[in-house]
């Protein structure tokens, strides 16, 4: 069998997936930790301040990575939510409960520190602008994905279903996020990156640099608080097999 | 050192946003280890309690 279709066979049953990803959490816990310590020292005393936002703008490096995070998360709950409930594939609906606390998290930070950052820029903390609307309905989602999980909690396949729905009519909203500084007059900035070579976004690399750093320690801290919360999901659902008896015994 | 860590007039602003990353990321560490902590221990009276 080819060895990729062999692995996601693998990863689709509860004792492989827990096995193997139990190798994993340590290199992503010790990748996220370095990156995230490289990353702010870098973004905060090496890269220079911006000519019309000085120092303010490297809040850009917490706040940015978070923002995209808990669009990224997003993504991954509505995908597994769709596998979960097409396929009622179990690992999908761990992945996908696991997420959503971590997502709830990210996109909570990315309003707090974006208001630290409109207050001395825009004068407000806050502002019923498109980009910040959209991404407090976000944290709504995820608050909805988890109340439902927890309304049904006597039941997790059927509460799994039921997030899944909520996760799959809540993936509307990523698209508003992502143009909804193009659909709608906004006094929020443009994207911080372009990915097809265009006009905007940072150019400087040393600016640019801590950024994308940051972006890949908030995904390995992602992909470790995920795996752990997912490996512990799994374990309370399925504690009557003997599997999670072996491994608990063992631990 | 305070002129390393001096942001200007948003010092309030930027420091804040990072002892937020960090507290909000600290918080998540503590309680994924909390949460399975506490679900090994259940796992383990429920299956001393089938024993006996």
């Amino acid at each position: 069998m080819n060895k990729i279709v062999k692995f996601y066979h693998e990863m689709g049953s509860p004792p492989s997936f827990y096995r193997i990803t139990g190798y994993w959490l340590k290199p992503l816990f010790i990748l996220a930790l370095v990156l995230t310590i490289y990353g702010l020292i870098d973004g905060l005393f090496f890269a220079p301040p911006d000519y019309q936002q000085g120092d303010s703008y490297r809040i850009m490096f917490v706040h940015v990575p978070a923002a995209w995070m808990s669009m990224f998360i997003y993504f991954v709950i509505g995908v597994c939510g769709i596998i979960a409930f097409v396929w009622r594939m179990k690992v999908a609906e761990a992945v996908m409960m696991a997420s959503a606390p971590i997502g709830a998290l990210f996109t909570a930070l990315t309003l707090l520190t974006g208001m630290l950052w409109g207050k001395p820029m825009w004068g407000t903390y806050w502002d019923w602008d498109a980009r910040m609307t959209s991404e407090l309905i976000l944290l709504f989602l995820y608050i909805g994905v988890m109340g439902i999980y927890s309304a049904y909690d006597d039941d997790p396949r059927k509460a799994a279903r039921l997030a899944a729905l909520v996760a799959i009519i809540g993936l509307i909203n990523l698209p508003i996020i992502r143009y909804s500084v193009e659909w709608w007059t906004s006094i929020h900035q443009g994207a911080s990156i372009s990915l097809m070579g265009g006009n905007s976004g940072i150019k400087d690399w040393s600016m640019l640099r801590p950024l994308l750093v940051m972006a890949l320690a908030t995904k390995f801290y992602y992909l470790y608080s995920m795996l752990h919360r997912a490996r512990t999901y799994l374990l309370r659902t399925e504690q009557n097999k003997s599997w999670v008896t072996k491994q608990i015994i063992e631990n | 050192m305070l002129t390393l860590l001096d942001m200007g007039k948003y010092n309030f602003f930027v420091w804040s946003s990072m002892a937020l990353f960090g507290l909000m990321l600290t918080v998540d560490l503590v309680s994924i280890h909390r949460h399975r902590r506490q679900i090994a221990r259940q796992i383990k009276a429920r299956q001393r309690r089938q024993q006996s």
